[in-house]
Parts: structure tokens; C-alpha cells; sequence
């Protein structure tokens, strides 16, 4: 299912490419413009594409031996990840606010209840530990200034 | 004979404390910022260029030298133990590496990589010692029309290597391509499929679209696998370094490794990148094991570091006999030279010869340093993985963040990053192949810039690129490979359709 | 399992807790240090230098340099932050929207031009930011490889000339200060040329050592080796005068030889506008002596650049000259639309 929709998705990428392609200008072969490779490449992009959709729809007869798989397949926890990537989201804004030191700690703590680490005491060493120790090393040592 | 004295003078200077500790340092800081995803050698130069103004030009160079091969010896680590590979040359050591790290072999994995990197290395160093002035004249013979006929020519190669579906691996191809359109037009400076991002206009950063789709996309599917998670990896220390079997293995994809990555390392560009994937698919073709390949085998990940690893050290030929880089690493180095008013380059070896020796003998000694520094790390490093994984996810995702940051100092970037990571897990979930994504969008300005100046540089016609000699041949190879996979995979798809209607 | 969500929950709470406090801090303890009266200690913390360019290339090495030279005149430490993309647009935007108190100043360069000359609403750096200084220029080189047919610009123009479109000229960044020269001269000489954008000098150097193409438009650093090696042959190069370092003291202007033209690339420093007068003449003071240091001189010529000062009033003249010829000239070879 997933492979269908995203096999759709690559299609109308493609197009959607192309689309923009041309508007940019093609040159000539001597002197090739701006979208010259663009629209070379979104070209065979829109081909392949569509080649790849109708092969993955027609493959029909294969949906047992998927179904199968599917069923083996670990379940997904959606609601994890989810939590696990509004983190990181916050984190990114957090940073520009509190710093890195601050930031990174919260999330850390945050994360790892996500990731259903049992207690305080060990996500907060862990985080304490993670931020502080990044801090040395990428400011400190590297010299690279974070914010 | 004299190069062999003028050798043996030069490792003399090197063995001075002084230079030696400046050896030291330099591989240190080298294998440090290659192990931290994202820093590479431009982190690691930014950050001694300062502290190296007040030593003498020899020191300083010695150290720089350190840093360059021990960025490459970096590399692999993350590749290996998170599937985060930290620059273009280490995407082939994830696909059979972290495969090797999940089944508890991330040890034997990181310690052939640090031997092979040492073998090759060292191969490739005697090949600059005793042929650079010969090489790099040849070197030059490669303009525009060559580099765009390489990245063709390795494209198709990748086709052949990656993935169950080569239709899906280059519509891959194609999507990384497009993605490497986005931003500034390398001929004209008109901003293209930007939608208006002023911070999209310098393109995406490879590092930031690759530790996305890898690292982030293969944290987040590591979350939302409750069942493995409970599980963490046991091991006991023993089982931490290979055994004789693997390295049996892995010895002559070292050797074919080194000789391979030397010498395409020689072409320009994206050499280095190139020699690692076919690297991989010589190892896989030759392979008494094909049915370990994809499942962690060894010779995936002994072969393709080799190649890095010499590949690195042939980027020197042209560096050292001409004072032309010719990868971005290089540039970062030339100008590390210059500042100390160092010009490297033909007149180097004949007014400043010791110099010039004890440059090529740091980088003996540096590969040495190296493997001794290494094999040790490797039970450190193999050893992190025994934290619980859901401890891990999280401490790697901010390390990753950290890193993407440090690149150019902007959290745009890190939007992106996570950006990637999410649609690196949906792609992997929808069974598509991440590796020629990421290779595609890698060589995607090299082939535009290529195929943009050679059709200048061949006045407009298709037909006078094809009759240059190398790029010419190229191509034709190229094509030829092309045509035999495109009519192989019809004829398995018939005979598959045969066996399904019987 | 509610337990766990209450619990994740509390967590976020927390964070935009912290998140807010974090944010009020922050500007609780910038405020009375911009609020200070009359007096004006300047500078009394760490000083920061944007660099709108990747670290390793000239204007980082430069910026480096000034830096550390700086930091002997003002007494503080200067701490250089990159911040490349967007051709210097990144960095240059954010030194303009930074606090004009003296603790945030940039290096500014030609690409600034390059990026706003070709913008729909271009923004105009030379009033948008103060300009301080100028530290350093460099003049751009045509060079052909020593064994071609052509030893002097005459034999180059007039085979040019006799075969149109044969020649390809390598140069690096469209818009930028090589390929001005390459336009000025293609314009100034009438002659028919193909011009071919490499990314960086020492690519267009091996091209143009391969024979891929027949000439280069670089900067003397790019070249200074060849010479050197007598591997390549300069015709003639676009500054006012001639170069003092001797590989090149040889080169004669192309204005010498009757073609009047000059493109010179610069590399200078500002600060964002309406700084108090005070921390201005601070820092003015601070570059001048700075830039004339026979250090910072010497550390410059090692960069391949000459250094020269000018005051801010001539910097600013000279900035918005160099923004209307690329204006104009780039508009007449139908680069700018």
C-alpha cells in the first residue's frame, strides 16, 4: 500500500519537476542554459516514474506472498514516533531560544521517556551527561559555536 | 634509489618530538571529527588553521596530513555502528556494515575497515611516492566531458549493484539528481526549484540530505519497533575483533581494494566516492558468499574502505605534483598549506625537497599512527552499541543534530535534516533503496557542470564529446552496461512471467 | 498507559516552560549593557565576526587573519562564526539584522554585489550595512598555458579575432569578479569568446593545463605556482597598476596596452548601520592600524591578495561604483534580466 502511494507520489513529483523545468530556460546545445539537465533529467525522472507505478500496480498476483509479510512484520508504534519526531521539532526551535545546553538537556529527558526509559534518575544523568558532554567536545574542543 | 634516501631523510624529520606530536595530534583530531557525523575535515581545519600559526610550515603541514587521512579513517565508524555515513565515500560501507553491526559484528566490521584503510593507505602512498610526477600529468588529461562521462559511467554501475530493482534504483538516481538542481545554477547563478527559500539558494548540503535519510530515517524505524527494542546486543569482548575466517575474507578485497581505489582515486571529482561502489560490486561479483551480500558481508565492507582510503591518499598525486585539489578535502588542505606560505606543486620537490619528503613520509608514519590508534577504539566503539537501544536513539539523534549544526552554524539545516529522516523512513517502508538517492544527488552537480562545459568546451555537439578518447570510451562503456542490464532484467522478468503462467 | 502520555505530556510542559524562561533571560541580560549612558566601554566582551563564506577559502583565511590582528587593538577576543549559503546573502542578512553595538561586525566582499545585483528586490549592502574598511584587493589574470601558440595579448586577441567562438575562457563564479573581467574584456576587444564557469580556480587551472580550454581569467593566487613553474603565461591582468610580486611584475595592465578596462575584487569589513558614533571611530581606528600592521600586511600577501586600506567614506564610494558597473555590464551581456 505504502509502496503504491509513494510510487504515486514519485509520479506527480516528477511532473511537478518537469513542470517547473521548463520554465527555466533550455538554451541551446552549444551554450546550455539553466535547464538544460533539469529538464533532461526531470524527463527520464517522469518516465521512470511511470514506468515504476504500473509495475507496482500490476503486481497483483504477488499480494499474498505481501500479505504474508506484512503480517510478520513488527506492528509500528505510530504514536512513538510521532512524539519521537514533535521532539525533535521542538528541539530545533528550543535551540534558537534557551541555547544549547538547556535545549539539549530537555529534549534528551523528553526523548528518553519516549523511548520508555524506565525512572528519573537514569534519563536525567543520561541527558545531563549527553548535553554537557557535546558542549566539551564540539565547543570546546572543536571550536565550533553552537547556539 | 634516491627516493628511497630522500624518503628515509624525510621520516628522520618526522620523527623530530616536535613533529611527531604535531603527527599525533593531527591523526588524532582527524579520526575524532571523522567519527562525529558531520564534521569531516573542514570542521577539523577550521579549527587548527588558527592554532597553527605560530609553528613552523613543516609541523604545521605534518599535522594537516594527520587530519586528512584520519578524517577517512573516521569515517566508517558511524557508517558501521548507527548507518550514518559521514561523507559520499562511506554510503557503500552502510549497506553491508550496519548489517554486520546488527547481527553483533560491528567489531569484526570496524577493525577490517581500520586494516584494509591501513593496507590501502599505505599502498596508496608508496603509488604517490614513486609515481606522482607521472600520474598526475596523466590526471590532467581528464577535462569537463571526462568528469561528466565518469559520473555516468559510475551511475550505471550503481545500478547494477544497489537494490533488488534496478528500475527503482535509477528512478532513485533521477530524484537525487533533482535534488542536487536545487539552488543556484552552477553556470548561470539563476536560483532554481528554491519556491522562494532563501536558504535552499547554496543547494542542499550532501551531508545534511545523507545523515537524514540514513541516520535519522533508521532512528526513527528503530522507534517505532517495539519488539526489538527490549533487545540490545551481547557480545563478549572476544567476539569484538574478526576471526580468522573474516579475515581471510577480507584480505584480498583489501589488496583489490587498494589497487582500485588508487586508481580511480586518480580521476578528479568524485573518484573517491566512484571506487567505493565499484569496489563493492568487483567484491560482490567475485564473492564465494553471494548469498551474504545485503546480509552483512564482509568483504562489502574490507573492499569499498580500501578503496576510500587509497582513493584519499591518490587525491594527494595531484595536490603534491601539480597544487591542484581535486576534491574539496584537497582544497581545504591547499589552503592550509597557503597560509603558511607553502605553494605545493611542481616546484615544491625542487626548492623545498624536505619538505616535500617529510610530507610523504608523515603520511607513512599517519597511516601507522592510525592503525595503532584504531584498533583499540574499535572495542570502545563496538562497546557503545551494548547500551540499551532505546538509551542510544536518542543520545545518536542529538549527536546527529549536533553535527548537522556545526556544518554551517544554521538551524535551517536541521529542519531539513529531520525533514529527510522522515522521508528516508517512509521510502525505506515503501521498499525503496536509499543508497543511489544519495549517490545520485552526490554526483549530480558533477555530471551537470560536466556535461554543461564539455558541450561548451565540444562546441554544441554530442558526437565530438563522444569522439574524445577517455570520455568517448567511457560512455561506451557505460552504454554498453546499461544496454546489458536493461535486456537482462527483461529477460528474467519473461522467464519469471513463464515460470508464474507454468 | 495514561500514565505514560500524563507523563510525556508534563515533560512538554516543562520544555515550553523553560523554553519561555530561557527566552526571558536572555533578553533580561543583553538590555542594560546596550542601555549604558554616556559612557561607552567599548569593547568589554568578546567580539563576534560573521564570515558569510565557507571557512577555508580567501575571504575565511582573510577574515582570520583580521581577526587575530584585531584582537591587539581592541583588547578582546574576536571569535569568527561562518555563515555561509546563499552566496554571502546568509551571512550578509544576518549582519544587517544584527544589534548595531559594535559586538557583531562581518567581512564584506564582492559576491555581495553578485548576490544583490541579480535578485528581483535586490537589497543594497553599500547603505544597508556600514562599511569600516577595506583590507585588501586583487586583480584578476588572463593567462594561456606557456606552450600555445600565443605569447602576448596582441597574438591572443587577433586569433580571436580570426576564428569566433573558438576560444573557451575559464573563469570561476558567474556574476562574480572573474567573470566581470572576462565580459569587460570580451567587450572592450570586440571579440567573440565562450566563456565556461568553473567551480574554483584550481579546476579552471587544470583544465586550462590539460588544453580543455585555451585561457583563464584568475586571480594571481591561482596562478602564482605555474608562473613560477613557467607552465602557464600571463597576457596581461585588469588592475590599475601593476602587481608588486615579482612573478608578476612582468604583466602589463591591460589599460597599458590601450584597452581600458580595470575589474579589481575586494575584500573588506563592516558592521550593521547606526552604531553610537563612539564604537564606530573605535573600531575604524582598530582596522586602520589592524590592516596597516606590516604582520597582518605580510599574512595578507601570503594569502596571494595586496592589502590596502581605505577609510569608510572611500570604501563606500567604492562599493557603490563596483555595484553599478556590475549592474550595468551584466545587464548589457544579458545576464541580468
Amino acid at each position: 500500500m505504502l509502496e503504491k502511494a509513494v510510487s504515486g507520489a514519485l509520479v506527480i513529483i516528477s511532473i511537478a519537476y518537469l513542470y517547473m523545468a521548463k520554465g527555466l530556460s533550455f538554451g541551446s546545445a552549444s551554450q546550455p542554459g539553466v535547464g538544460f539537465m533539469p529538464t533532461i533529467v526531470g524527463a527520464m525522472a517522469v518516465v521512470l516514474s511511470i514506468i515504476n507505478f504500473i509495475s507496482v500496480m500490476l503486481k497483483k498476483d504477488n499480494k499474498k506472498a505481501n500479505k504474508k509479510d506484512d503480517d510478520t512484520a513488527p506492528k509500528m508504534d505510530i504514536i512513538k514516533l510521532v512524539k519521537f519526531v514533535a521532539g525533535c521539532i521542538v528541539y530545533v526551535f528550543m535551540l534558537d531560544y534557551t541555547g544549547f545546553l538547556i535545549a539539549t538537556f530537555v529534549v534528551m529527558v523528553y526523548l528518553l521517556k519516549v523511548t520508555e526509559v524506565q525512572g528519573w534518575v537514569l534519563p536525567v544523568i543520561v541527558s545531563a551527561g549527553t548535553s554537557l558532554g557535546f558542549y566539551i567536545v564540539f565547543e570546546k574542543m572543536l571550536g565550533v559555536l553552537l547556539p | 634509489m634516491s627516493t628511497v634516501s630522500s624518503l628515509l631523510s624525510g621520516m628522520a624529520a618526522v620523527m623530530t618530538p616536535t613533529n611527531f606530536i604535531a603527527s599525533i595530534i593531527g591523526v588524532l583530531i582527524g579520526t575524532l571529527t571523522g567519527v562525529l557525523p558531520g564534521l569531516g575535515i573542514t570542521g577539523a581545519l577550521a579549527l587548527l588553521l588558527p592554532a597553527s600559526y605560530g609553528l613552523s610550515p613543516a609541523t604545521a603541514m605534518i599535522m594537516f596530513c594527520g587530519v586528512y587521512y584520519g578524517a577517512m579513517y573516521g569515517g566508517s565508524t558511524t557508517s558501521i555502528l548507527v548507518n550514518i555515513p559521514g561523507e559520499g565515500a562511506s554510503v557503500v560501507t552502510c549497506i553491508e556494515g550496519y548489517e554486520m553491526a546488527k547481527k553483533g559484528r560491528a567489531g569484526a566490521a570496524l577493525a577490517v575497515a581500520a586494516i584494509g584503510s591501513f593496507i590501502a593507505g599505505t599502498m596508496g602512498t608508496v603509488g604517490l611516492t614513486f609515481f606522482a610526477p607521472m600520474l598526475a600529468k596523466a590526471a590532467l588529461a581528464f577535462g569537463p566531458p571526462e568528469y561528466f562521462a565518469i559520473a555516468i559511467l559510475g551511475l550505471v554501475l550503481l545500478f547494477n549493484i544497489s537494490g533488488k530493482s534496478p528500475l527503482k534504483s535509477a528512478l532513485m538516481v533521477m530524484i537525487g539528481l533533482m535534488v542536487g538542481t536545487i539552488g543556484f545554477d552552477p553556470m548561470t547563478g539563476v536560483s532554481r526549484f528554491t519556491m522562494g527559500i532563501i536558504n535552499l539558494e547554496d543547494g542542499i548540503e550532501f551531508i545534511i540530505f545523507t545523515m537524514g535519510l540514513y541516520g535519522v530515517g533508521e532512528i526513527l524505524a528503530s522507534i517505532c519497533k517495539p519488539e526489538e527494542q527490549g533487545e540490545m546486543m551481547k557480545f563478549k569482548f572476544r567476539d569484538l575483533y574478526p576471526n580468522r575466517e573474516e579475515l581471510k575474507r577480507s584480505l584480498p578485497a583489501m589488496f583489490r581494494g587498494g589497487i582500485l581505489g588508487f586508481l580511480i582515486g586518480l580521476m578528479p571529482g568524485p573518484g573517491m566516492t566512484i571506487s567505493t561502489f565499484v569496489s563493492y560490486a568487483v567484491e560482490k561479483r567475485l564473492s564465494k558468499h553471494p548469498e551474504e551480500w545485503g546480509h552483512g558481508a564482509i568483504e562489502g565492507v574490507a573492499g569499498p574502505e580500501s578503496a576510500n582510503n587509497a582513493a584519499n591518499a591518490a587525491q594527494m598525486v595531484p595536490l603534491l605534483s601539480l597544487g591542484l585539489p581535486f576534491n574539496s578535502s584537497g582544497a581545504l588542505l591547499l589552503a592550509g598549506f597557503m597560509i603558511h606560505g607553502v605553494a605545493p606543486g611542481p616546484m615544491l620537490m625542487s626548492t623545498n625537497p624536505d619538505l616535500f619528503w617529510a610530507i610523504i613520509a608523515s603520511l607513512y608514519i599517519g597511516n601507522v599512527l592510525l592503525l595503532i590508534i584504531n584498533l583499540p577504539l574499535v572495542g570502545v566503539f563496538a562497546s557503545l552499541l551494548k547500551i540499551p537501544i532505546n538509551i542510544l536513539l536518542p543520545i545518536v539523534m542529538v549527536i546527529t543534530f549536533t553535527g548537522a549544526y556545526a556544518i554551517n552554524n544554521s538551524l535551517f539545516d536541521l529542519g531539513l535534516l529531520l525533514l529527510f529522516g522522515v522521508l528516508g523512513f517512509i521510502l525505506k517502508q515503501a521498499k525503496f533503496d536509499l543508497a543511489p538517492l544519495v549517490i545520485g544527488m552526490f554526483l549530480g552537480s558533477t555530471i551537470e557542470k560536466g556535461l554543461v562545459q564539455g558541450m561548451i568546451i565540444s562546441n554544441g555537439s554530442f558526437m565530438t564529446l563522444l569522439s574524445r578518447p577517455l570520455a568517448g570510451t567511457m560512455l561506451k562503456i557505460g552504454l554498453a552496461v546499461l544496454l546489458f542490464s536493461i535486456l537482462r532484467s527483461i529477460y528474467r522478468a519473461m522467464k519469471a512471467r513463464k515460470a508464474a503462467v507454468v | 498507559m495514561k500514565k505514560k502520555a500524563f507523563v510525556s505530556l508534563t515533560v512538554l510542559m516543562l520544555v515550553l516552560a523553560m523554553a519561555l524562561t530561557g527566552c526571558g533571560g536572555n533578553s533580561n541580560s543583553t538590555e542594560p549593557q546596550g542601555q549604558d549612558k554616556n559612557e561607552i566601554k567599548y569593547p568589554e566582551r568578546p567580539i563576534t565576526m560573521i564570515i558569510p563564506n565557507s571557512p577555508g577559502g580567501s575571504t575565511d583565511l582573510l577574515g582570520r587573519t583580521v581577526a587575530k590582528g584585531l584582537e591587539k587593538y581592541l583588547g578582546q577576543p574576536v571569535i569568527v562564526q561562518n555563515k555561509p549559503g546563499g552566496s554571502t546573502t546568509i551571512g550578509a542578512n544576518e549582519l544587517m539584522n544584527s544589534k548595531p553595538d559594535g559586538y557583531t561586525i562581518g567581512s564584506v566582499n564582492t559576491g555581495m554585489i553578485t548576490s544583490s545585483v541579480f535578485k528581483k528586490s535586490p537589497t543594497n549592502y553599500a547603505q544597508e550595512l556600514e562599511p569600516i574598511a577595506l583590507a585588501a584587493i586583487s586583480p584578476q589574470i588572463l593567462a594561456v598555458k606557456s606552450d600555445s601558440e600565443w605569447k602576448t595579448l596582441d597574438e591572443f586577441i587577433k586569433y580571436a579575432k580570426a576564428n569566433p567562438g573558438k576560444i573557451k575562457i575559464g573563469h570561476t563564479s558567474v556574476g562574480g569578479s572573474t567573470h566581470m573581467a572576462t565580459a569587460l574584456f570580451e567587450k572592450t576587444t570586440g571579440i567573440e569568446i565562450e566563456d565556461v564557469t568553473f567551480d574554483g580556480g584550481s579546476n579552471a587551472v587544470a583544465a586550462l593545463l590539460g588544453g580543455h580550454i585555451q585561457a583563464a581569467m584568475l586571480s594571481p593566487v591561482d596562478f602564482k605556482q605555474f608562473m613560477e613553474s613557467k607552465q602557464v603565461t600571463a597576457l596581461a591582468e585588469t588592475g590599475e597598476e601593476r602587481i608588486d610580486d615579482p612573478v608578476y611584475k612582468d604583466v602589463p595592465t591591460f589599460k597599458e596596452l590601450g584597452y581600458d578596462f580595470s575589474e579589481i575584487l575586494w575584500q573588506g569589513f563592516g558592521a550593521p548601520k547606526n552604531m553610537p558614533e563612539e564604537v564606530k571611530q573605535k573600531l575604524v581606528e582598530a582596522f586602520e592600524k589592524t590592516v596597516n600592521d606590516p604582520e597582518v600586511k605580510q599574512a595578507i600577501v601570503d594569502l596571494g591578495l595586496t592589502p590596502k586600506y581605505s577609510t569608510p567614506e572611500e570604501f563606500k564610494k567604492m562599493w557603490l561604483e563596483t555595484q553599478d558597473k556590475y549592474k550595468e555590464v551584466f545587464t548589457e551581456i544579458g545576464l541580468i534580466k
